[in-house]
């Protein structure tokens, strides 16, 4: 009796386990985002094709020639995007001549509504120097893995959807390197200082 | 011989009752504004945007609890109450599960970063400066027109001192 007890605690025991570990699966990012499925698995090496709204195509080796400030979102989404996107737009004019050397990429994380056309419209809105990125959903899988930008899909009710997604600015060397983070709303003072910081690290690294 | 027209105690007598019929209509004002809705705003949307944020401030000054129960506007195709939450440096965005309340004596704060009524199947871009009527349906007030003003992306947040109650969690 007390053996039959056992096991069927540790039985109940094990199904919760099991119930946890799947509910960890696929609440991870990356996993089970926007419900689909990569079929390839991911790769080791973190590259992937990135194409802009000309149509030209880069991998994780070409994207980033010049220092870059890189931002995820989508133009379904009615606050944090459109802030951030002004506030870059307000720090690039802050930087001036110096906003040549940088690259701005805002890369969709719903290239299921923001096609080409949609996005280009979406971000004509906004300073002329931040280029849309869009890419096949494994694709972004992986860039976004790399950065470690989490993102979720939140149903909204009939068809609609938003997002759960990271707030986070990151700005990268050539080549891709994360070296720092603006967060959500950053000062401008704060935020131009790290450009410039950026910039100018940049331009000893090529020196060297 | 003709006496004083002035009537001193007459003259008196219909003060108090012109100031009683004033206090009564006051009082009569006071409770038609039970609900009282101020600072509506909604940020400029950029070119293509089908959503919107609509931030204001829904003040209770009756003595029973009311609800928002609905929100509608020629605008968009629905209008839902969410509420945001950073976790992290993750912006979390969740519809609010039933009625916004209103607590009796108090107002709720709908504020960038907090929540915000949010437009979906937005039909023409909300432009800086202009305006915009939102239909606010409450279960007790019943049916109140409001005036939304469209200021520009990179508003800085309304700040009032009269936001202490904020959505309930």
């Amino acid at each position: 009796m007390k053996i039959h007890k056992t096991i069927y605690l540790s039985s109940f025991f094990a199904l919760g386990l099991l119930a946890i570990s799947v509910y960890l699966v696929i609440s991870y990012p990356g996993a089970g985002l926007s419900g689909i499925r990569c079929m390839s698995p991911l790769r080791d090496n973190a590259d992937y094709t990135a194409t802009d709204l000309d149509g030209h195509s880069f991998d994780a080796q070409t994207l980033f020639a010049k220092p870059t400030l890189l931002f995820f979102g989508f133009t379904y989404c009615p606050e944090v995007c459109p802030t951030t996107l002004a506030d870059i737009s307000r720090w690039l004019d802050q930087l001036g001549k110096d906003s040549d050397k940088l690259q701005v990429l805002f890369v969709t994380i719903d290239p299921e509504r923001d096609t080409p056309p949609q996005l280009k419209n979406y971000l004509s809105s906004f300073d002329k120097r931040i280029k849309g990125l869009i890419l096949a959903p494994c694709d972004l899988a992986v860039m976004t893995k790399q950065y470690n930008v989490p993102y979720v899909k939140v149903d909204l009710g009939k068809d609609d959807y938003t997002f759960d997604h990271g707030a986070s600015i990151f700005l990268l060397r050539p080549g891709g390197q994360m070296v720092e983070t603006l967060n959500y709303e950053e000062g401008d003072d704060i935020a131009v200082k790290k450009l410039r910081l950026l910039l100018n690290r940049s331009k000893i690294d090529r020196t060297n | 011989m003709k006496k004083d027209i002035f009537y001193p105690k007459q003259f008196v007598v219909s003060l108090i009752l012109v100031f009683t019929m004033v206090f009564f209509a006051q009082m009569a004002h006071a409770a038609d504004a039970i609900i009282v809705v101020r600072d509506a705003f909604a940020k400029a949307t950029p070119k293509g945007a089908r959503t919107a944020a609509i931030y204001m401030n829904i003040k209770n000054n009756g003595a029973e609890p009311d609800r928002l129960t609905s929100i509608t506007t020629e605008l968009a195709d629905k209008a839902q109450i969410h509420t945001m939450t950073m976790q992290g440096d993750v912006m979390q965005m969740r519809a609010l599960p039933g009625d916004l309340i209103i607590p009796p004596h108090s107002s709720v704060s709908l504020s960038p970063m907090a929540s915000h009524i949010m437009l979906i199947g937005l039909k023409q871009p909300l432009i800086a400066g202009g305006n915009f009527t939102l239909v606010l349906h409450f279960a007790k007030c019943g049916e109140m027109d409001i005036n939304v003003i469209v200021k520009p992306i990179a508003a800085s947040e309304n700040m009032n001192e009269d936001t202490q109650n904020h959505l309930p969690q």
